[in-house]
């Protein structure tokens, strides 16, 4: 066998490193989601299922009916309901929105299309900042003109508008896959221009749809910086009510339970998109 | 007598200024089996996607069946289409593809059923009905877009290049099933390729096209044994193309050595392009013809040997033919008096002029053009025009307007004469005109060809 060299070794400790750097944190969350106390000094004592509990049960009562779902309150569980609201609607709706501004850009001559590109792909390239702070004034704008007040509306338009050039990006490379004559053989067969694009276009392209999907989903899941810009006084999501619960100096465990669960399901669909993609390689390779 | 399916008239069509279609007229039978044959370009896919109404003429009209056809929505058109990459619904299994224009149709479930696996018969993959499209091979693939097409009974079928993404063997047998369907469905067929093997072995009609025109309209044998342009001449099958005169009514002289041929009706010694085709050459001892050459390359194609023949004046000829010869004989070639195509030359615009500044050339006080020559400012040059590049069009279109003086009508199209101030210039077009008319002309820049030249003949 070769002898190792210091460099191999030192390579070693660096790969190790970087891994525990990266887990240490993540596998410290989990222990403290399962630790009755609230130091950090105190992690593994005192096992406890309690605070995934709260997730679920907290302030039920102090929540006002007409508010459930989008409520103005300050608990987690309210952060959380706003959360996922806020979301899956900006996720279904800039999907939507985003795979028909694809299918439109596509069916333009070139010059267009990269003109409309570089428009989509700006807010891509810019920072949150940037986007969170125009966003602000626009609102504030809406704000004298009609009467809008920043709150949960506020924060869907601009998730919606935050999420689409993502849709964008992973439906487009879709539609230059396919075959080019797709809509007019669909017209060819009797369709109508509508029923071309839902019964032809939209079917052949839904891994890029998936895909587009779940892109608007993490942007818009964890977005921190921008919800802060639009979000006004009196809504939250979690990222921002864990920021104004630690300026209070008080992080709830909750928030542990929190990301554990979110971390253990963004695994899960890693990993069994990693599975499906090795099952589907192998098949092929059977089939070949 | 067969009835006129679809009629084509005066079909015009520009993308962004660019002229795809030029004054496009064409008649197709029922029945009939006709290729559009042309290179990559010449705007038969343009022709085909506004008989299927997926581009619209910028002027001109399609008629079908005797209706209009100009502003119907493609899926109100009686026609399909097998388009080039088959377009085939990849979310969809073999099955639901053929099914896919019924179902929009609404009919009732069982008889989609049966009239999908009796399409799928036709086409012999009754048994893959279940498949998914990616695992279908190309040729497979190519029948279930057929099947697809022929599903809904129409009147009219157009084909994109269906063949081209296939290989050679596939291809072959293709091409007879096609030819065999067509026949035992009783549909007209549009088919557009530049495969000129493909357009010959199943046409019954073939359309030559060329930069948006027609150049030549025929059967397969017609258009391969009388090409009545150079460019068709080359385009199908290989020819030899040389300069000769015609010294009387059949007879024909190039290379110096007159041969029978059957033409008549020219002017005497007429300049004009002879085609004779490799396979028509005959060699013989070199003392038994007058023209005589040496073999100075030849080929080995499997089936012929292909022989390069240098003759006395350095002109290269090409021979086919199933005997081997030795390199640097001297041989003797005969041909077949039925075997000799004669063509007019193209008309030419002869004047001289003056070039002007800004790339710009002054032919008279009337006529200055625009031109791609960078010759300098005050160089007299020799310009010329073939009158095929000279585009008759609305007078506020134009460079330049005139009076029609005459009419000679030739056999695709008509020589139009029109007179500029002191200039005559000669047309060839289709669209019909009147003399007395006066008309708007025009020409492409780059039509404009200008040289130095010490001789200038004022024709």
């Amino acid at each position: 066998m070769k002898k190792k060299t210091v460099m191999d070794y030192i390579s070693i400790i660096f790969v190790v490193l970087a891994f525990v750097i990266i887990y240490a944190p993540i596998i410290l969350i989990f222990m403290m989601s399962f630790t009755s106390t609230y130091s950090l000094s105190e992690v593994g004592e005192g096992f406890t299922f309690k605070w995934y509990q709260s997730l679920f049960t907290t302030n039920y009562e102090s929540l006002n009916i007409a508010t459930k779902y989008i409520a103005n309150t300050d608990s987690l569980k309210a952060a959380i309901l706003n959360t996922f609201f806020i979301t899956i609607l900006s996720t279904i709706i800039s999907t939507f929105l985003g795979t028909m501004f694809s299918i439109g850009i596509h069916a333009l001559n070139k010059k267009r299309r990269t003109t409309l590109m570089v428009l989509n792909n700006m807010p891509v390239v810019n920072p949150d900042i940037v986007t969170g702070f125009l966003l602000l004034l626009i609102f504030v704008l809406f704000q004298t003109l009609f009467g809008l007040e920043r709150g949960w509306f506020t924060v869907l338009l601009a998730h919606i508008f935050f999420s689409i050039p993502y849709v964008v990006l992973s439906v487009l490379p879709r539609l230059n896959q396919i075959d080019p004559n797709t809509y007019e053989a669909a017209r060819d067969l009797g369709c109508t221009r509508l029923g071309a694009v839902f019964k032809a276009i939209i079917p052949s392209i839904t891994t890029g749809i998936v895909s587009g999907a779940m892109f608007a989903f993490t942007m818009s899941i964890d977005d921190f910086v921008i919800t802060m810009f639009v979000s006004g006084t009196e809504f939250y999501n979690v990222s921002t009510w864990i920021d104004s619960a630690m300026r209070r100096g008080f992080i709830p465990k909750g928030v542990y339970a929190y990301n554990v669960i979110i971390f253990l399901i963004a695994s899960a669909i890693v990993l069994s998109n990693n599975y499906l993609q090795s099952r589907k390689a192998r098949k092929f390779k059977e089939a070949v | 007598m067969a009835k006129v399916l679809v009629d084509l008239k005066n079909i015009c069509k520009s993308f962004d200024e660019m002229e795809v279609l030029h004054d496009f007229n064409l008649q197709i039978m029922e029945n009939e089996f006709v290729t559009l044959l042309g290179p990559s370009g010449c705007g038969k896919t343009t022709l085909l996607r506004m008989i299927g109404g997926f581009d619209s003429p910028s002027s001109g009209e399609i008629y079908f069946d005797g209706k209009l056809l100009n502003g119907v929505e493609p899926n109100e058109r009686p026609i399909n289409t097998v388009f080039q990459r088959y377009a085939l619904f990849p979310h969809l299994n073999v099955f639901d593809n053929v099914a896919f224009g019924l179902k929009i149709k609404k009919l009732p479930k069982d008889e989609i059923e049966k009239l999908v696996m009796d399409a799928l018969k036709q086409v012999h993959l009754e048994d893959f009905a279940a498949r998914k499209i990616d695992r279908l091979s190309g040729g497979q693939q190519q029948r279930v877009a057929m099947a697809r097409a022929i599903v809904l009974k129409p009147k009219l079928l157009l084909l994109d290049e269906p063949l081209a993404a296939l290989d050679r063997k596939l291809r072959q047998d293709l091409r007879y099933e096609l030819k065999d369907m067509q026949r035992s469905l009783g549909i007209t067929f549009i088919y557009v390729t530049h495969d000129q093997e493909e357009a010959l072995t199943m046409s019954d009609t073939v359309v030559i096209m060329n930069e948006g025109r027609v150049l030549q309209i025929g059967s397969p044998e017609m258009i391969y044994n009388e090409p009545e342009t150079r460019f068709v001449a080359n385009f199908i099958g290989e020819s030899n193309i040389v300069d000769g005169q015609m010294i009387k009514d059949n007879v024909c002289m190039f290379e110096g050595v007159q041969f029978p041929c059957t033409y008549k009706g020219f002017s005497k010694n007429e300049e004009v392009d002879i085609v004779i085709r490799p396979e028509d050459f005959l060699i013989v001892d070199k003392d038994k013809s007058k023209l005589t050459g040496v073999i100075d390359s030849k080929t080995f194609q499997g089936s012929i040997h292909e022989i390069n023949i240098i003759d006395i004046k350095g002109t290269e000829l090409t021979v086919h033919t199933t005997k081997d010869y030795p390199l640097g004989l001297e041989v003797g070639l005969i041909v077949d008096p039925e075997n000799i195509t004669v063509m007019k030359k193209p008309g030419v615009n002869v004047y001289s002029g003056v070039m002007e500044a800004d790339q710009m050339v002054r032919i008279s006080d009337d006529i200055i053009l625009e031109t791609d020559s960078e010759l300098e400012e005050g160089t007299e040059v020799v310009v010329r025009i073939l009158t095929q590049d000279v585009l008759l069009d609305d007078i506020d279109e134009s460079d330049f307007e005139g009076i029609i003086q005459d009419i000679k009508k030739r056999d695709m199209y008509y020589d139009v004469y029109i007179k500029t101030g002191d200039k005559t210039i000669v047309s060839s077009t289709s669209k019909v005109h009147r003399v007395g008319e006066t008309t708007g002309i025009w020409v492409k820049r780059e039509k404009v060809i200008v040289n130095v030249e010490e001789d200038v003949e004022n024709e």
